[in-house]
Parts: C-alpha cells; sequence; structure tokens
C-alpha cells in the first residue's frame, strides 16, 4: 500500500508540484507586470534580490514569482523523497536529499557573494 | 511599452521555437536580448536562465506524468548538473563580456553543427518510443535499458552545468549525449530526463545571478510571460508541423548570430 503511493507520489505529486509550481510563480510574475505596467512604475533596473524582495512595489512581487520558480525543482526533490522513502529506496532517498541540500547550499552561497546593500 | 511588446514578442518566439525544436530556449533568448536589445551579456543569461527554468518544469511535468522521464536518473545527474551550474554562474561574474561572447558563439556553432546533424538521422528508429514506468527500478515494468558509466556520466553532468550557469542555457547539449551516447539510454530519453534535470540545473545557475543583481525583474517579466505562452503554442504546433525545415532555418539564424557574438567578442563591444 505504502509503495503504491510512493510510486503515485513520484509520477503523479512530481508531475502535480512541477506544473502547480510554474502557475503560481507564473502567476505572480504577471500579476507584478500588469500592476507595474497599470502603475506607469518605471522599472528598478538590476538590483540584487534582496533588495527587490524589500522594496515594496510591484517589483517585489515579479521578484517573488522569479525567486519562486527557482524554488520548483527544490519542492521537486522533497516530493520525490518521500516517494522514495515510501517505497524503501534508501538510496534514491539520500540522492535526493543530497541534490535538495546542494541547491539550497547554492542559494546560501549566492547571498553570501551578493554585494553589501 | 514597446520594448515592453518586443520583450513579450521576442519570449514568445524564443518558447515556441524551443518547443518546436526540443530546446530551452536560452541559445534564442540570450542573443535577442543582447544582440536585439542591448543588455548586458551576465543580464541576459541570468535571465535566460529563469525563462529556461520555465520551460524546463512546464514540459517535465507532461513528461514525468507520462512516464517518458527517467526521474531517478534525473535526479542523480542533478547533483553534477547543481555544482557546475553554480560555478558557472559565479565564474561568469568575473569574466569579461567578450570572453563570454566568444564562448557563445562557440556553443552556437556546436548546435547549429548538431542539429544540422540530427536532421540526417531524423528519419531513423523509433527507438524508445516505449513509456516508461519511472517509479519502477526493477520487475517487469523497469526501464528497458541498462544505464552504464555512471560516475563518468555525473562528471560530463557538471560539464553541462557549469555550460549552463556560464552561458545561460539548459545544457541539454551536453547532457542529452550524455544519457544517450554515453550511459546507452535510448534518445528519447535523454531528451526528456535532461529536459526534467534542466530545472534543477537552471536554478543552481540562477541564484548566483539574481542575488549579485545581473537580472533586471522588468526585462524578466515580459520575456518569461512570453516564453511561457510560446511553449504552449509550440507544444500545440509541433504534433501538426513538419520540423524538418524549421531546423534548417534555425541553422542558418543560429549561425548568424554566432558570426555576430564573435564580432561582439573581438570588438569587445
Amino acid at each position: 500500500m505504502s509503495e503504491e503511493r510512493g510510486a503515485a507520489i513520484l509520477s503523479d505529486g512530481i508531475a502535480r508540484t512541477l506544473r502547480l509550481g510554474t502557475i503560481i510563480t507564473i502567476a505572480f510574475v504577471a500579476v507584478g507586470y500588469v500592476l507595474a505596467l497599470a502603475g506607469g512604475e518605471p522599472g528598478p533596473g538590476p538590483q540584487p534580490m534582496l533588495e527587490l524582495l524589500v522594496s515594496g512595489d510591484s517589483s517585489t512581487i515579479i521578484g517573488l514569482g522569479l525567486l519562486g520558480l527557482t524554488f520548483v525543482p527544490v519542492a521537486v526533490l522533497g516530493v520525490a523523497a518521500v516517494g522514495f522513502r515510501m517505497r524503501g529506496e534508501h538510496r534514491m532517498l539520500t540522492i535526493s536529499v543530497l541534490v535538495a541540500v546542494l541547491l539550497l547550499a547554492t542559494l546560501a552561497t549566492a547571498i553570501a557573494l551578493a554585494p553589501p546593500s | 511599452m514597446p520594448t515592453d511588446l518586443l520583450l513579450v514578442l521576442s519570449g514568445l518566439l524564443a518558447g515556441a521555437f524551443g518547443a518546436l525544436l526540443g530546446l530551452g530556449g536560452g541559445v534564442l533568448i540570450v542573443p535577442i536580448l543582447t544582440l536585439a536589445f542591448g543588455f548586458p551579456l551576465t543580464a541576459a543569461i541570468g535571465t535566460s536562465l529563469i525563462c529556461v527554468i520555465a520551460t524546463s518544469t512546464g514540459a517535465a511535468a507532461i513528461n514525468v506524468q507520462a512516464g517518458r522521464a527517467d526521474v531517478r536518473l534525473g535526479i542523480t545527474l542533478g547533483a553534477g548538473t547543481a555544482i557546475g551550474a553554480l560555478t558557472g554562474g559565479v565564474i561568469a561574474g568575473f569574466l569579461p563580456e567578450r570572453v563570454l561572447a566568444g564562448l557563445f558563439a562557440a556553443l552556437l556553432v556546436y548546435t547549429a553543427f548538431t542539429m544540422a546533424r540530427g536532421l540526417r538521422s531524423r528519419r531513423g528508429s523509433a527507438t524508445g518510443e516505449a513509456a516508461l514506468d519511472p517509479t519502477a527500478p526493477d520487475g517487469p515494468s523497469a526501464p528497458a535499458y541498462r544505464l552504464r558509466r555512471l560516475p563518468l556520466a555525473i562528471g560530463g553532468a557538471f560539464g553541462g552545468g557549469n555550460l549552463s550557469g556560464l552561458l545561460g542555457v539548459g545544457g541539454g547539449i551536453v547532457t542529452v549525449p550524455i544519457i544517450h551516447l554515453l550511459m546507452g539510454a535510448p534518445m528519447r530519453v535523454g531528451v526528456t530526463t535532461s529536459n526534467f534535470m534542466i530545472g534543477i540545473t537552471a536554478a543552481a545557475g540562477s541564484y548566483a545571478y539574481l542575488f549579485r543583481g545581473d537580472v533586471d525583474v522588468r526585462v524578466a517579466a515580459p520575456v518569461i510571460l512570453g516564453v511561457a505562452v510560446g511553449g504552449v503554442m509550440g507544444a500545440g504546433l509541433s504534433a501538426r508541423l513538419r520540423t524538418s525545415w524549421l531546423v534548417v532555418l534555425f541553422v542558418i539564424v543560429i549561425l548568424y548570430v554566432a558570426s555576430q557574438m564573435a564580432l561582439r567578442a573581438v570588438g569587445g563591444s
């Protein structure tokens, strides 16, 4: 039973996460962009993400969408890890968690190397 | 406003072409943003990486559900591409723009060569057309192929990731041959699994650009929206269109773009 659920998670669960993640984050980008156009706001130009997230205007919504999109693969790895655990595939569980941690470490490295605001 | 509209249309074109020709779209987005709009190359690369994630996640949802992508293999090789993409993204911040332009020109020539060569073998076999059960590592529904040379493939995946982070492409031009030729999986599995991995790869590469301040969100937003719509349009058209003539057109365009990139590298503008 648990194995069957694990198998469903590895196909339907991953596909649903990918689809939902893409739709939600693209919706954020679309809403932010429409608000920016409607408000006639000039673009802020290239800006580090941390500054963008605290600016509190339409660009913040776009930024959240873009950043959210980069988290979709992390969510997929999390869902895959659950599926592998249910199926008792410990090696794949370890690899999935490892790759997810690697992505988060990449994010931490990028934040650490970001120019000071 | 006209610039916004042109950016949406550029994304639409890149997304549609990418879906029709099985590309992430990065090889089109980067040259369009730099050569047509005059954006700095690093900004174009960062924007392209984000768009590539969107094209990957959209298509991968379909491929994973249909059992066409090898999820286990994608995640395993994703370890290599993620480290490679991070390295590439960080290195790109230190490289002069003309070096990046030269590297991109070389990548475009290689892509054109690969696509032209693929035209000849396109009429070939339907090997690997059968759906896989990606949840079955063993047993009767397991993949009907045996993968080999995994350690070497992970090393190669690092190279693909590095290319992605450095130049803003999906890296499929490297990872598809690794999965198909080096590891022995059918071509279709190579394409769909590589597409699944591209999300992981491009996410890892994009963080450096996003947090360094190389991405202009007001440029990225219209392009990504265009790519999302264009990708759906292209996927719908791909079943009805013969893509051979599109490949020929694409090869001609990409060689022209490569020459412009090479000029940029030489001129350093």
